[in-house]
């Protein structure tokens, strides 16, 4: 009795495996083409999550010891959301840049307007 | 008072790929697509990745084009070739284009009897599909 379950159970995974192998061999992922073993994706996840925020931390004006200190008090999902918040961050920075821009362009259309001796008024 | 801050890419495009494959798995495809593309500019592989992220959500139109502007970019990127092959095998198209595809991905790692394995797997594969 032990045999047959035995026997059919092979049967059945063999030909899983075999499916399974035949959907995705001619396929290169991503992973293999870099090289990248499966258990240290997360190690390395963790590991560039830092320095992208570690980074941003920096640009911002903290010093080392103060980037140093928030970033050991965060857990790998704080770490993760951060991560991934950086660049909202960076979208607010660049329309900050752009409003300024803006106005220097105003100011500076402006100036000439009124050096070449015409008048810039709002009705 | 506004402060101008002036923002720097901490990683390199090899370290950007590394992050968008760890993406990619966690399922956070736009967030890998970000910096797939942004490790592109520098590096032909993020052309590559975004090609396969595309066919692995089954945006083949799309990892098709990607593939092709890889191999325009470098010509010597076997896996590019063996993916654009192997898509044309699941659309069941250009199939004759898929062939020639894999002769050369596997004419590129004629030395590397790893690669060389999987290429004729789908080379095997592209023949079977021809003869039905």
């Amino acid at each position: 009795m032990f045999k047959k379950f035995l026997s059919i159970y092979l049967i059945v995974a063999i030909f899983i495996i075999g499916m399974v192998q035949s959907v995705g061999a001619g396929f290169i992922p991503s992973e293999v083409s870099m090289g990248t073993k499966t258990h240290d994706i997360d190690k390395i996840q963790k590991f560039l999550e830092m320095k992208v925020v570690s980074q941003r931390l920096k640009d911002f004006g903290y010093t080392d010891k103060e980037i140093m200190d928030r970033l050991s008090a965060l857990d790998e999902q704080t770490l993760h959301s951060l991560a991934l918040k950086v660049d909202e961050i960076k979208v607010a920075g660049d329309a900050g840049l752009a409003i300024i821009l803006a106005l220097v362009i105003i100011a500076l259309v402006v100036l000439i307007i009124n050096l070449t001796g015409h008048r810039v008024t709002v009705k | 008072m506004p402060k101008i801050v002036i923002l720097h890419d901490p990683l390199t495009p090899e370290e950007h790929l590394q992050l968008g494959i760890s993406y990619e798995k966690r399922g956070l495809f736009e967030e890998a697509k970000r910096h797939y593309e942004e490790a592109s500019k520098k590096d032909v592989r993020g052309l590559l990745f975004l090609g396969n992220l595309y066919l692995n959500i089954g945006e083949y139109n799309r990892a098709e084009e990607l593939y092709r502007e890889t191999i325009k970019r470098d010509d010597k990127i076997s896996d590019a070739y063996n993916n654009l092959a192997w898509l044309y095998y699941l659309k069941a198209e250009k199939i004759d284009e898929a062939e020639n595809l894999i002769r050369k991905a596997m004419e590129i790692e004629k030395d590397n009897p790893e690669k060389l394995k999987t290429f004729q797997d789908t080379f095997e594969k592209i023949q079977k599909l021809k003869t039905k």
